[in-house]
């Protein structure tokens, strides 16, 4: 095994037990994505990649998340339950845009529908490009979220 | 044969219905009738009745520029032949009303809400005027769909509030869930009402993930169009990139390679295999089964790596494009697929024994969620839904594409119409797409897989169904200059979600979960 | 029981992949970052008017993809094969929109 991959993965799970204890709870939000960052998300869950064993959980309800995960341009109707989600999330969170759609509303750019771009309607703290990710870029970017989150902590205090 | 069985439809129009008709042509395989606006219902009516046709699409356009008027599309299939019926019905000039078609054609239901909405032309006598994509926030007055609305238009917000059916009685309550659901899924709105705990009425509210994608293809080159269309519903992107792609070869005449037929069938196949298994897994998940899931789950993670291992692209994106297809499958690729399938088509079964023989799941499955034959047919339904409701219908058997009339497979067909049967239609499905890709793979000729398409005529029109793993969608375009003038585009769930609020009548609401998944409908593809 | 052994650990063993401890190689054909090669690049801009999204720009210093349209369709590469190939890069979550932009010199 690579030593520099392996630091990495023990990275990760530093990370997660400095920043939030032991555990990282992720709230997924569609906010009009096609669907095809849904499947790479449940893929997460899965035996294969299993992001259970680094203590990220996928949980029920945005008032028990750290971060939001949000795939999708931003409809014009899913707004204001985005914004909702999001005032409904504890502090200190994150938001990660997942997708191209979600970074600058990919294919659907310009429609009258769309807002173009989760960070239109919320500050966000990483960006995942993918049409969709794979759900190891998905990991990649929980960590390189992680990272951006440790440097708040710092400045904060 | 096909002609000739057109030509009668329009003989045996009775007298009083036939001289209404101003014009019949046949193009293909597509008969098209033109009529007056105040005519269009009956003669709908007639043919819906008379030779069961259902419903395939009903949509306007705006023809303003040209002729000064809306007009209408209604498409029907006639039962037990490969052709349309197509009424062309314009509206008088100027004129935004027309005579609904609900009372007569109940599953017109959704598609004149959408007339609505996007072209802002009233239905008269419609039951449920509601607006279905567009929310009470949108402004009197703008219709997306309409020539004169830029694409990049956003209007503002205005004040609305959407009025839900009103269930009263003693002890009567509501739920109400979402958009933001607890599971991993797209977002909608369910609203459940609730007297004790079986679910005396649901209300299902979609459109929060309308993006306006007819009218972003119709501001989009052809070429360029097929990106849209693999993302109009991100599981079943080969399913709606090949129905544009035909359409669109279609309208050029265009003669597809038979090896792009050939490759077009191995990837619909796939795109089944990995849907289907990942709906029977979560079938496992949703009745606590967790071990089927994780072995469920685990064999739609080794399909996604074929199909990653094949095309590039786990969701099987960029493999068609107009005129054949962008990838060759090599030799290499043909063994590696043959040696995946192998080892899956053993753990599928593995899977299968394992559910089919849990007490505790079947317990859970029987008679859950139930939608009877004549419900199914009396809204329309399609895809696995039907057929585990005893509907007899499949686009590949009855409008063959692709390669699929050289291929032999059955259609499964279940009774009960519950979640057990969609459950055990899905597994066979999946043995049958099994069949199918080695048949593909064994029977592929060699050749080239992609010709020119060019010279799209404006002013045609065209349309293709293909069988999706949720169902029969359907494009169709009228083509304007290098661009579709009008692309309608109908996934399978936008027929399966009235179902859907039938079947969950009587349940408890901890089964809701359940059925939801049986059912397995896309957010994103009813939205558009 | 038997059932539940035959189907679980005995027989599948571990399946899951240790990323990130180990690098992920992606499988087959996988369409990842799309990497411009400069010196090959004569700047005829078919790649810019090929791009279903905007994605890529002519620029003083050299070519530029924003990964943020990007939606990994191959179609720069397929109408520009001398210059611009499809990575197996997929690892290219950042920070700030700034650096989701790839630009890629001339000469």
């Amino acid at each position: 095994m690579d030593e520099e991959t392996e630091k990495l993965g023990e990275e990760l799970k530093r990370k997660v037990r400095e920043v939030f204890g032991r555990s990282l709870a992720i709230r997924e939000v569609d906010a009009g994505s096609c669907n095809g960052c849904e499947v790479e998300v449940n893929s997460l869950t899965n035996a294969i990649h299993d992001i259970e064993r680094f203590g990220l959980h996928i949980v029920a309800s945005p008032r028990h998340a750290d971060m939001l995960l949000v795939t999708g341009p931003v409809t014009r109707n899913m707004e204001l339950p985005l914004r909702q989600t999001y005032n409904a999330t504890p502090c200190p969170k994150m938001v990660v845009a997942m997708g191209s759609c979600a970074i600058s509303g990919g294919i659907y750019r310009g429609s009258y529908a769309v807002l173009d771009g989760v960070d239109k309607v919320l500050p966000v703290d990483v960006y995942i490009p993918g049409c969709p990710p794979r759900p190891q870029a998905i990991i990649q970017g929980i960590l390189v979220a992680l990272g951006k989150m440790e440097e708040r902590k710092g400045q904060q205090s | 044969m096909t002609v000739e069985k057109l030509r009668l439809i329009v003989e045996e129009l009775p007298p009083e219905l036939h001289s209404k008709v101003r014009s019949a042509k046949i193009r293909g395989n597509d008969l098209r009738l033109v009529t007056g606006i105040d005519d269009l219902a009956s003669l709908a009516k007639h043919i819906h009745g008379v030779y069961q046709a259902p419903l395939v699409t009903m949509h306007a356009t705006d023809d303003r520029a040209a002729e000064d008027c809306f007009k209408l599309y209604v498409v029907l299939s006639p039962r037990g032949m490969d052709a349309f019926v197509t009424i062309i019905a314009a509206l008088e000039p100027r004129s935004q009303r027309f005579v609904s078609l609900t009372p007569q054609i109940n599953e017109a239901d959704w598609y004149e809400r959408e007339v609505q909405d996007m072209f802002g032309l009233e239905a008269i006598g419609h039951p449920d005027p509601r607006p279905l994509v567009l929310y009470d926030d949108w402004p009197q007055g703008e219709h997306p769909l309409r020539k004169d609305f830029p694409l990049d238009r956003r209007p503002p917000r205005i004040k609305g509030e959407y009025s839900f059916t009103k269930v009263e009685g003693e002890g009567v309550y509501e739920i109400p869930v979402g958009p933001v659901h607890a599971g991993v899924i797209e977002p909608g709105h369910f609203r459940f009402s609730v007297a004790g705990e079986p679910i005396i009425n649901l209300e299902v509210r979609l459109g929060y993930v309308h993006k306006g994608i007819e009218k972003i293809s119709e501001s989009t080159p052809y070429w360029r169009g097929i990106h849209l269309a693999e993302r109009i519903s991100g599981d079943n992107s080969v399913a709606h990139s090949t129905a544009y792609c035909q359409t669109v070869e279609a309208l050029a005449s265009a003669e597809v390679p038979e090896r792009a037929e050939y490759i077009r069938t191995v990837m619909l196949e796939l795109e089944r295999i990995y849907n289907l298994i990942g709906d029977i897994s979560g079938i496992a998940l949703d009745t606590a089964f967790s071990v089927g899931a994780a072995n469920g789950y685990l064999l739609r993670e080794r399909a996604l790596n074929l199909n990653e291992c094949l095309t590039g692209s786990r969701l099987l994106r960029s493999v068609n494009v107009i005129g054949g297809v962008r990838k060759d499958l090599s030799a290499n690729d043909r063994e590696k697929t043959l040696s995946a399938l192998v080892r899956l088509k053993l753990e599928f079964e593995d899977l299968v024994d394992l559910m089919v023989t849990s007490t505790s799941l079947l317990d859970r499955v029987e008679t859950t969620g139930k939608l009877s034959t004549e419900m199914a047919v009396r809204l329309n339904v399609v895809g696995p839904v039907a057929r585990a409701s005893g509907v007899d219908r499949d686009v590949r058997r009855d409008h063959p594409y692709a390669a699929y009339d050289r291929l032999n497979f059955l259609v499964p067909r279940g009774a009960a119409g519950d979640v057990n049967a969609r459950t055990r239609v899905k597994i066979d499905e999946v043995r049958e797409s099994f069949s199918l890709i080695d048949q593909a793979l064994d029977g592929m000729p060699s050749g080239p897989i992609r010709t020119v398409v060019e010279n799209i005529p404006a002013g045609e029109m065209a349309m293709s169904l293909v069988e999706s793993p949720r169902g029969e969608l359907v494009h169709w375009i009228l083509a304007g200059r290098e661009r579709p003038y009008r692309h309608k585009i109908r996934d399978a769930s936008f027929c399966n979600w009235l179902a859907m609020e039938e079947a969950v009548l009587g349940n408890i609401v901890p089964d809701f979960p359940l059925i939801n998944k049986s059912f397995n409908l896309s957010y994103s593809g009813n939205d558009l | 029981m038997f059932k539940f052994l035959k189907l679980g650990v005995l027989k599948k063993g571990v399946q899951t992949k240790p990323y990130p401890q180990e690098p992920a190689v992606p499988y087959g054909a996988f369409i990842g970052l799309p990497v411009v090669d400069g010196a090959a690049c004569d700047r005829c801009s078919h790649c810019v008017s090929a791009c279903p999204v905007q994605a890529i720009s002519l620029t003083e210093e050299g070519v530029e993809i924003s990964t943020a349209r990007c939606i990994f369709c191959g179609d720069c590469a397929e109408v520009c094969p001398k210059a611009i190939k499809m990575s197996r890069e997929f690892e290219l979550a950042a920070t700030s929109k700034e650096d989701l932009r790839m630009v890629y010199r001339h000469g």
